[in-house]
């Protein structure tokens, strides 16, 4: 448990929680796609942490705990907007071209010379169902398990969310590519 | 790459397919390796996927760093504040004084109002308590407001954290929102229902709105509006309190936005 400490003294769960904001900033700015509603949801997420860091289990992952209540806090504004905070896993991918055709392996196509703001469009344009997953995989670098608890659904659907948001984003870009070429 | 998938293999393909990403990840736990490792060795668009799977990871991984965005100065000091608040202890906070967080002068006729409002939570059927409710804490908006100065942004950890030291029972108060133009001003008690009614006040773009907050929750998740003697009310409950907001103005899509950040931000 996270007690309150003296005012003054050391306080190591503040420090560390407070050094994930730029994350939690980034991760709320993917979700929300405004920045003055991403730092609501960051400001609400920790205000809600601060409430209850009694509740924080201390040698459990507090990066994990924030990104939880960052989801949560999403889930709530989104269900009472109306809205769906996660689009169904359509099967939209499953009909997308497959990357038979190419001529180039994956690893030549993709290569370090691929622009950043390329790739920064080509997430934004994922539905957000699979860039939520991917984001918090391969940007943020949570495990299955963390993802799957954050934004709770089972691991089997976060597996295939990061699977097919990978090969959306990658077809993105290989039309990025191909367009420039 | 041009080799296409058999007929029969496709629905192998499929559910190979949603594995990949583990498999790259290693993350064995969740991933049958063995089986997408057999499949990848005879089938070329699988091998190509997960070509694919391992290319874009390292490309989103490599511009992890560039793909974050920062927080603003304001922002993180915001949340820093939060944490400061965290780290006082009861005894230490500075006593309500007038235009602090906590105010007792209550003019006796919004008290009356409140009374009421109060038995129609505790007493009434559903229907006549959201028109008792919307009525009487519309009253006391307009009356209670004329109040308010407009003063500097409360803290919303530190009004709750007073609020419960002394009337002994928890609230949530809402935080500010720069996205819907809300600042917290003051939160308050009626001195008649002593302690059973917190007045949360802030403003919404410009003008008073006020948030009631009743120590029971029995009007359901659903919210229900009603519009009276031109204002809005706007009800709910949830976690075993019901929320009643009022406001002057505000039409759709506004209001709806300002009531998910409330509703979202009490949880």
């Amino acid at each position: 448990m996270a007690g309150t400490p003296a005012p003054g003294a050391e306080d190591p769960f503040t420090t560390e929680a407070l050094s994930y904001v730029d994350s939690l900033y980034g991760t709320a700015l993917r979700l929300t796609r405004r920045p003055a509603d991403a730092e609501d949801l960051v400001q609400d997420t920790y205000l809600k942490a601060f409430r209850a860091a009694g509740q924080f289990q201390r040698g459990t992952n507090l990066k994990a705990w924030l990104f939880t209540i960052l989801h949560n806090t999403f889930r709530n504004v989104r269900r009472h907007d109306g809205r769906n905070p996660v689009d169904v896993d359509s099967e939209t991918v499953e009909q997308a071209a497959d990357i038979a055709g190419a001529q180039q392996t994956p690893e030549q196509l993709l290569t370090r010379a691929t622009l950043d703001a390329d790739l920064q469009a080509a997430l934004d344009d994922l539905p957000d169902a699979f860039r939520q997953a991917v984001w918090l995989r391969d940007v943020e670098e949570f495990t299955y398990a963390e993802i799957a608890q954050m934004i709770a659904v089972p691991i089997g659907t976060v597996m295939s969310r990061i699977s097919r948001g990978r090969r959306m984003l990658y077809e993105r870009l290989s039309k990025v590519k191909a367009g420039a070429a | 790459m041009n080799e296409s998938r058999s007929g029969e293999s496709v629905n192998e393909c499929r559910e190979v397919e949603a594995l990949l990403g583990a498999y790259v990840d290693g993350e064995t736990a969740s991933c049958d390796c063995d089986r997408v490792r057999r499949h990848a060795e005879s089938c070329a668009c699988c091998r190509d996927l997960l070509g694919a799977q391992r290319a874009v990871r390292e490309a989103v991984r490599a511009r992890a760093t560039g793909l974050r965005a920062c927080a603003s100065p304001r922002l993180k000091a915001r949340c820093a504040s939060y944490a400061i608040r965290r780290r006082s202890t009861p005894s230490r906070l500075p006593r309500a004084s007038p235009g602090a967080f906590v105010r007792r002068w209550v003019p006796l006729s919004v008290a009356a109002t409140l009374v009421l409002a109060v038995t129609a939570v505790f007493g009434f059927g559903l229907n006549h308590k959201v028109q008792a409710l919307a009525f009487q804490s519309t009253l006391d908006h307009v009356k209670c407001t004329r109040f308010t100065g407009g003063g500097p942004p409360a803290d919303p950890l530190e009004a709750a954290r007073q609020w419960q030291a002394k009337f002994g029972w928890p609230i949530t108060v809402p935080a500010s929102s720069g996205a819907s133009n809300l600042q917290l001003r003051a939160v308050r008690r009626c001195a008649v229902t002593d302690g059973r009614v917190a007045h949360l006040i802030y403003t919404w773009m410009g003008e008073p709105l006020s948030v009631y907050v009743l120590p029971k929750g029995t009007l359901g998740d659903a919210t229900e509006f009603v519009h009276r003697f031109r204002h809005n009310s706007v009800m709910w409950s949830q976690n075993d309190r019901t929320y009643i907001m009022v406001t002057p103005h505000g039409r759709d899509p506004e209001l709806d936005r300002l009531v998910s950040h409330i509703r979202a931000s009490a949880f």
